[in-house]
């Protein structure tokens, strides 16, 4: 799980609910990043001061908010889902909480919930972003079959590994990858920036891809050749990839110029394409048995 | 399954014509046209589509994103045709034939994407309550005690998909015919 400040988002798909215990394996589909959806583990992160995670809360909650009645892009994705026939509410679809690590938020297919991360971003555009890419996962999950169950997942892992690519794929060329982003970002130069946007979309979709599931990089850029082309296609419900008129506007997950920010897409352009983070991932630690 | 077919709510383009597929342009009306003329949008929003086509911003995105700039003749051409529907009957017919090959395109590169399986219905377990547990149960959340649906849903009613916008905002986005 990535522990650095820049995060992403992770993609949740099954759960090692007690109840059923299958084949036991180490795949937990991410969803030790969120506490309150696992509760044999607990995380607390030492508070700022007294109040403050009541007050953050409730700045998640009205951001959420915000973002659904404001945001366009939030508001096509609802009324995207509604008229699949899928009810898309606040108070039962989307739901505010604490997570582990540093990610911005996530989706649990098995209560049809989008999660957002209260951890990180508790602003706008930062619950902006994440309410857009977690939408389209919740779209492709009331349109399509994105999860089939615990037992059967463990049977077939490359297609349920082509699913999650699939869907981080989309969600990334349709949200994220913008240019004034990617300029920010440092996935693209100031001048050369002609077709570097499906480097942007695989680089997004990796560390997505690397987040949700407990696979090795090779295994994941693999699954992501896989599927690229018929999933970058595939513009569902927009019907065209946005572009930011306003750049500055749609750099929702942008670092503030420090120091920091700066190193790293500097450091990403001088170490070319295929360094795609600054530095390794650290390997989970073991959950204690519940 | 989901049968595309029923997805494609447009007749193939060769069948759309009445000579073979290489002569696109009938000298007789087709009549089967006539039952698509609801794919002809407002021709506002065609002139809108080539003004943002031909701005800067939006050439670069196309660059950033296709590698070679945009083309924008296609917009042209069906904004000409849609000022003429009315008079020309060449001109609805390539108009709307325009709009069956951008409805095509569109929907075979959803279909075509055959990573997953589409559903006929939506899933079942969507609205199934959330399982009652002592964490969500404990907290009490600000955002159903204020209304928040009922706010979102009377948002959509009042303002529409883009929601509540200032003045300026909305009066960008007017075109004029």
């Amino acid at each position: 799980m990535p522990s650095e400040r820049q995060p992403s988002s992770a993609s949740t798909a099954a759960d090692e609910s007690s109840a059923s215990k299958s084949a036991p394996s180490s795949e937990d589909y991410g969803y030790s990043v969120f506490p309150k959806r696992d509760p044999g583990a607990d995380y607390k992160a030492p508070a700022r001061f007294i109040g403050f995670r009541a007050w953050r809360h409730n700045r998640c909650l009205k951001n959420v908010l915000d973002c659904s009645m404001t945001d366009p892009f939030i508001r096509y994705l609802i009324v995207a889902i509604r008229s699949r026939g899928c009810s898309f509410t606040l108070s039962r679809n989307v739901s505010c909480e604490r997570c582990r690590f540093s990610f911005s938020g996530g989706y649990d297919p098995m209560r049809k919930q989008v999660a957002v991360c209260e951890n990180e971003f508790w602003a706008k555009p930062g619950i902006c972003s994440v309410l857009r890419h977690e939408l389209i996962h919740a779209f492709d999950d009331c349109r399509a079959v994105m999860f089939k169950g615990a037992d059967e997942e463990a049977k077939e892992p490359n297609e349920s590994l082509d699913r999650l690519a699939c869907t981080e794929i989309r969600a990334a060329s349709l949200n994220h990858c913008m240019l004034g982003a990617a300029k920010m970002e440092g996935y693209t130069g100031m001048f050369n920036y002609a077709g570097q946007h499906q480097h942007c979309v695989k680089s997004k979709a990796l560390m997505s891809v690397l987040a949700a599931r407990q696979i090795s990089r090779p295994e994941g850029e693999a699954a992501i050749e896989r599927v690229f082309d018929r999933c970058y296609a595939d513009l569902e419900p927009f019907g065209r990839i946005p572009a930011s008129l306003k750049s500055f506007r749609s750099i929702a997950i942008a670092l503030s110029l420090t120091a920091l920010g700066t190193a790293i897409q500097f450091r990403r352009l001088a170490n070319g394409p295929e360094m795609l983070l600054p530095v390794p991932l650290p390997v989970p630690r073991p959950l204690p048995d519940a | 399954s989901v049968n595309p077919t029923d997805y494609l709510a447009t007749m193939p383009i060769a069948e759309a014509s009445t000579k073979p597929a290489g002569e696109q342009q009938s000298q007789q009306p087709n009549p089967k046209l006539d039952r698509y003329s609801w794919l002809i949008r407002p021709c506002s929003i065609y002139k809108e589509e080539l003004r943002v086509c031909r701005s800067r911003a939006y050439r670069r995105h196309h660059e950033f994103v296709y590698g070679t700039p945009p083309d924008c003749s296609q917009w042209a051409v069906d904004y000409d045709n849609c000022l003429q529907q009315n008079d020309d009957r060449p001109a609805f017919e390539a108009l709307v034939l325009s709009e069956m090959r951008r409805r095509h395109a569109r929907l075979r590169a959803m279909t075509g994407n055959d990573v997953w399986q589409y559903r006929d219905q939506p899933p079942a377990e969507w609205n199934s309550p959330l399982p009652s547990g002592a964490a969500e149960a404990s907290t009490v959340d600000r955002l159903t005690l204020t209304g928040a649906d009922e706010a979102l849903n009377s948002s959509f009613e009042q303002y529409g998909v883009l929601g509540p916008m200032s003045i300026g905002a909305r009066m960008s986005q007017c075109t004029l015919l």
